[in-house]
């Protein structure tokens, strides 16, 4: 178990070292950002529709996580599925196979 | 003999597909030993060391690290091992301090003493200076130290080496042999290589592997008696013939340089030095040689190269 929380804490730490988890959280953020300035323009455009739902907050709350939950299961993959790979390609996964 | 055996391998034999990279292994190491496994590329050197780390499951065979089974209790067998492979395991992103401390914690060493184990590889493998630099940026040398000083960090007291000295300079390759000699005093250590005279310096048994057998093991003691079978002498007024006692036969190399051959069962050094004093010969130099290790290896290893087939 300790084991497994000391590699987690590493990899998150080799994660965050390089500039592409940062890249990646600032695309996200943009991402969102934009879907959120999009949403409020509808709804100002549009504000009949609003009635259909309970509120601001469920509109544009809803549809911006809505689309944030779509956008992570692309971008979580994408972070993570190299990480066993490149372990193998560059050897050390040994390391974590000859550890107990 | 009555040492503690810390790795006992019966039988070890894996094959990829047809192909048999290696067949019925058996292999002992008992505590303070330096096992070298010696052998041509693509012996199956890399294979038996996967094998007997767990990184590899045999075909056929097990192995046993300090009385317990690597397949049926691998976790246990694991903790006395330490394990450096050909291409050292680092991770280029951290620094040796974060990478070293990260292995302590892997293997299991508990928080309260992972500085001073980390502190302590660092200082075995001189790696003070570079302690706070990212892994990625270090040179090939340093990072084979690194991956080193990974495989000794938790003390374990087994150490299994492959390749450690490719890629280093030659006083790099000083500094690691020194350091496996002092290893050994504490640990054993099986360590491969395709460098004869490596071997040759740091090796108390060696073992030659060719295609996927163990084509000889002996003690490097035993090698060396061995060599004692020839005389190799240069003289600076050589006679036309050597009426020596003791001398069998006597071949010229030109220049003065002589081999002589004694009889067997004698030692004719001692002979040949009061000869040559008496006669005036001007003796410059007497040495002993004769089945070195690298005559052994050319011998055993030469011949047919084909491919090893099972046999169906």
């Amino acid at each position: 178990m300790s084991a497994m929380l000391s590699i987690a804490r590493h990899e998150a730490r080799r994660i965050f070292v390089s500039p592409l988890a940062w890249t990646v959280l600032a695309v996200i953020q943009f991402i969102m950002g934009l879907s959120f300035f999009l949403l409020l323009g509808e709804m100002i455009n549009n504000p009949g529709s609003l009635n259909q739902y309970s509120g601001v907050a469920d509109y544009i709350g809803g549809g911006l996580f809505g689309f944030s939950a779509v956008l992570l299961l692309l971008i979580i993959p994408l972070m993570t599925m190299r990480l066993f790979a490149e372990d193998r390609k560059s050897g050390s996964l040994t390391l974590l196979t000859t550890a107990r | 003999m009555e040492q503690e055996i810390l790795i006992e391998a019966r039988g070890l034999t894996r094959r990829y597909g047809p192909n048999i990279a290696v067949q019925g292994i058996d292999l002992t190491l008992r505590r303070g030993e330096i096992l070298g496994l010696l052998g041509p590329n693509g012996a199956g050197k890399s294979t038996t060391m996967k094998m007997l780390t767990g990184n590899l499951a045999p075909s056929s065979g097990s192995v046993k690290i300090n009385g317990i089974d690597i397949a049926t209790e691998p976790k246990k067998a694991k903790q006395s091992l330490g394990y450096l492979p050909e291409l050292p395991p680092v991770h280029p992103e951290v620094t040796v301090d974060e990478y070293l401390d990260f292995v302590a914690a892997l293997h299991g060493v508990s928080k309260s003493e992972r500085k001073a184990a980390v502190d302590k590889a660092k200082q075995s493998c001189g790696l003070h200076e570079v302690s706070r630099r990212l892994i990625g940026n270090l040179s090939k040398g340093y990072q084979q130290r690194v991956g080193l000083a990974q495989a000794i960090v938790h003390q374990p007291p087994v150490i299994i080496l492959d390749e450690p000295t490719v890629g280093l300079d030659p006083i790099q390759i000083r500094e690691i042999r020194a350091l496996i000699a002092a290893l050994a005093q504490n640990h054993s250590v099986i360590l491969s290589s395709h460098i004869l005279p490596e071997i040759q310096a740091v090796c108390s048994r060696v073992m030659i592997v060719h295609r996927g057998r163990v084509v000889f093991q002996d003690s490097m003691a035993a090698v060396n008696a061995q060599n004692a079978s020839r005389l190799a002498a240069i003289f600076r007024h050589a006679p036309k013939s050597f009426a020596v006692p003791g001398i069998a036969n006597t071949q010229s190399l030109g220049e003065g340089r002589y081999v002589f051959t004694p009889e067997a069962g004698t030692d004719p050094r001692e002979a040949l030095i009061t000869e040559s004093v008496k006669q005036g010969w001007g003796l410059l130099e007497l040495k002993t040689e004769g089945r070195t290790l690298e005559e052994i290896f050319v011998s055993l290893t030469a011949g047919e190269t084909t491919e090893l087939k099972e046999a169906a």
